[in-house]
């Protein structure tokens, strides 16, 4: 009798799937994947050099003739923000400014690149100037022609970075940057 | 009846599960407070550049990298070394003492092969949004150039088409 009662007992058992375990495994891959993928950055880099010897030379060094690229903002442009819900970019109000939104420049900034007596507001024009220095250089037995980069006011990062890329674009490496902080 | 079989004392199975549940949880939010703690990129838009080289940094090699939000303040691992904001004297001795650091902890080689003097041979990565105002990349580089700094090196971080292309 008693050895039929165990059975019984066992037959009537309701097997459950422990849920919990499950559960807990997925928040944690959840998580993890949540925290990995934020801190997941692939990131580019451009490369230039400040002069070198910088305080280290005590006497005079010779000046090399570098082919120089001014940049003067003639249209500063529209300031924009991105709009989540118009999901583009709108001009950004005179209060956002003030509450210090951060704000990019519409597609109508313009950019005056002065090389010489030579100005000009397409890039285009600036690459093949540059490619004509860097072939004269090569053919002249540098390794490459050597660009300043004078930034003048209202200038930002993108307006110079995109000088930098087409600048690397044609091979030359040597590259310096002029100018200061408080003009 | 077999009592010995179902001795209370030496049956008792102990649940590991909750156990490993808490030390995962616990060691996947040390992870985390670590890595936020440690983390030195700034969240900013970088500009776009075609020739730019892929940065993939080895995650446990220390390397200096300066980040440059669109107002203008210089960021070293969520640490403020510069604000345009501040005035004052003494304003540009914070990154100036940041930047004598980096170089000190720099790999160094010499001048040229006709001077010896030791300079900083590692590249210092500058991190500016692209709406920030040049004129404070440029402030980031005389400092660098600085007979006290001498790093000569420099990198800008920017967005390459591919990133953009993924977003």
């Amino acid at each position: 009798m008693a050895q039929k009662g165990i059975l019984a007992k066992i037959a009537d058992e309701k097997h459950e799937l422990e849920m919990t375990p499950m559960i807990d495994v997925t928040f944690l891959l959840l998580i993890f994947f949540m925290c990995t993928l934020k801190f997941k950055v692939l990131e580019g880099k451009l490369g230039a050099y400040l002069p070198k010897d910088v305080g280290a030379q005590s006497t005079p060094q010779e000046e090399i003739e570098k082919f120089k690229i001014q940049l003067r903002v003639l249209n500063e442009g529209t300031k924009m923000r991105f709009s989540k819900e118009a999901e583009k970019l709108v001009p950004v109000s005179e209060a956002q400014l003030e509450d210090g939104f951060r704000f990019e420049y519409g597609d109508d900034r313009r950019i005056e690149y002065t090389m010489g007596s030579y100005a000009t507001t397409d890039l285009e024009e600036v690459r093949k100037r540059l490619s004509q220095v860097q072939k004269a250089a090569i053919a002249a037995g540098e390794d490459s022609a050597r660009v300043e980069i004078d930034p003048r006011e209202r200038t930002i990062n993108r307006d110079v970075v995109r000088v930098l890329d087409v600048v690397i674009g044609e091979d030359i490496r040597e590259i310096n940057f002029s100018g200061s902080f408080e003009k | 009846m077999n009592l010995a079989k179902h001795d209370a004392e030496t049956d008792m199975d102990m649940d590991m599960t909750p156990m490993i549940d808490v030390v995962f949880l616990l060691i996947i939010f040390f992870m985390v407070i670590t890595d936020l703690t440690q983390q030195d990129l700034e969240d900013l838009q970088l500009p776009l550049a075609e020739q730019a080289t892929p940065d993939k940094p080895d995650p446990d090699e220390w390397r200096p990298i300066l980040n440059i939000p669109f107002n203008g303040p210089m960021i070293y691992k969520r640490e403020t070394y510069f604000d345009p904001e501040v005035k004052g004297p003494n304003r540009f001795d914070d990154l100036r003492e940041l930047l004598v650091d980096f170089a000190r902890n720099m790999e160094q080689a010499p001048l040229s092969d006709s001077n010896p003097m030791m300079v900083p041979d590692e590249p210092l990565l500058i991190r500016a949004d692209m709406t920030t105002p040049f004129r404070f990349i440029q402030f980031a580089m005389a400092q660098a150039a600085d007979p006290s700094v001498k790093i000569w090196k420099l990198e800008l971080a920017v967005s390459t088409p591919q990133e953009e292309n993924a977003d």
